[in-house]
């Protein structure tokens, strides 16, 4: 059963479909959410939320157009939500200017897999000073290498909006890199 | 090793190494829970609710009402507190008046004093109330009607014959009353 079919029996509430299509992409949905909120739990609960929401929404989807573009937007949009709420009530990681990330990355084993704490730890020291939109376009572009029309159609922006933010998403990775690496 | 390539060794690493969900299963049967059972009980109502308010979702409608909200509330308080500050001034102004109406005519009642302020506009130019045209236009029309009226009502003979008698009756009343007296 192709993502087509999956999708035009969970349309007609075929729960069973439905169950087929989470296990196919919870996958795909918990790398976003956790390369965006770096954090296990929140991603936990942002794909639960997006698979709810794709439930109830599927459908209004078209099934002939691509399904991982519409649960990017789902899952884009409610990490978004979920950022802005943070920002308002911000954590505090009080070690944050000396994490080791030049042990987490290590030239000598380029093999060394890490763990999801790490890597939310390393996505997280380097992003720490990007804005919201400059996360999202650097984790769909650069980590998810999604293109730039994709990345329009996922997040809403223009084209040029989503050149500068990774322009300035990149120029403030690097800053990072130099300053801790 | 220069910035660039340490830019892109990092990312390398970063795209290498992908999250990995564990308790996968688990996750599903969250998910499918909490589809199944409720979404049952809640199909005319959520639907119902969805179609009425689902344009509260889209982002700048509801900035628009937040915005149109604050600006009533804004509005509101403005409009409370002009109307506040005229009620002030209006009481005070006849306070004024009648405090200074106590001086010449203690007899007469508020609201006579009033009229009397109004009519003689002997106050200062703070102290006194301003009637619209078209409230004076209208009194004087009402004025006019009601003496039309009566002169018409004179005409009538057998009510001209009742005056006259009335008239006739508190006359010989005074004159009674005056010689009592005397």
């Amino acid at each position: 059963m192709d993502t087509k079919e999956i999708i035009r029996s969970c349309i007609n509430r075929d729960e069973a479909a439905f169950r087929m299509l989470v296990n196919n992409y919870s996958d795909f949905a918990f790398r976003i959410a956790f390369r965006i909120m770096n954090n296990e739990d929140d991603s936990k609960d942002l794909v639960q939320e997006s698979f709810i929401t794709v439930w109830n929404k599927i459908r209004d989807f078209n099934p002939e157009k691509n399904f991982s573009n519409w649960l990017y937007r789902i899952i884009v949009n409610k990490c978004y939500d979920s950022l802005r709420k943070k920002k308002r009530n911000p954590l505090v990681y009080p070690d944050a200017d000396n994490w080791d990330i030049q042990g987490l990355y290590s030239d000598s084993n380029p093999d060394t897999r890490l763990e999801n704490k790490e890597i939310g730890k390393m996505i997280r020291l380097l992003t720490n000073k990007l804005s919201q939109k400059q996360k999202i376009v650097f984790v769909l572009s650069e980590l998810e290498g999604v293109s730039r029309e994709d990345i329009s159609e996922i997040t809403g922006m223009t084209k040029t909006a989503i050149k500068s933010n990774l322009f300035h998403a990149r120029r403030k990775i690097g800053e990072m890199i130099e300053k801790h690496i | 090793m220069n910035n660039s390539n340490k830019y892109s060794k990092v990312i390398k690493v970063l795209k290498e190494n992908e999250p990995v969900l564990d308790n996968k299963e688990k996750l599903t049967d969250e998910i499918m829970r909490r589809i199944i059972g409720p979404e049952e009980k809640l199909i005319p109502q959520g639907k119902f609710s969805s179609y009425l308010f689902s344009w509260t979702e889209i982002g700048w409608i509801r900035g628009a009402m937040a915005a149109a909200a604050v600006l009533i509330i804004g509005i509101f308080i403005i409009q409370q507190l002009v109307i506040t500050d005229r009620i002030n001034s209006l009481e005070k102004q006849l306070i004024r008046t009648v405090h200074t109406l106590n001086n010449h005519e203690p007899s007469l009642g508020i609201m006579q004093k009033v009229m009397f302020n109004m009519v003689t506009k002997d106050q200062a130019m703070e102290d006194s109330i301003t009637i619209s045209r078209s409230d004076l236009e209208e009194l004087l029309k009402s004025y006019s009607e009601l003496q039309e009226n009566y002169e018409y009502k004179k005409q009538d003979s057998r009510l001209e014959s009742f005056f006259n008698r009335m008239i006739k009756r508190n006359l010989e009343e005074e004159n009674t009353n005056d010689e009592l007296e005397l």
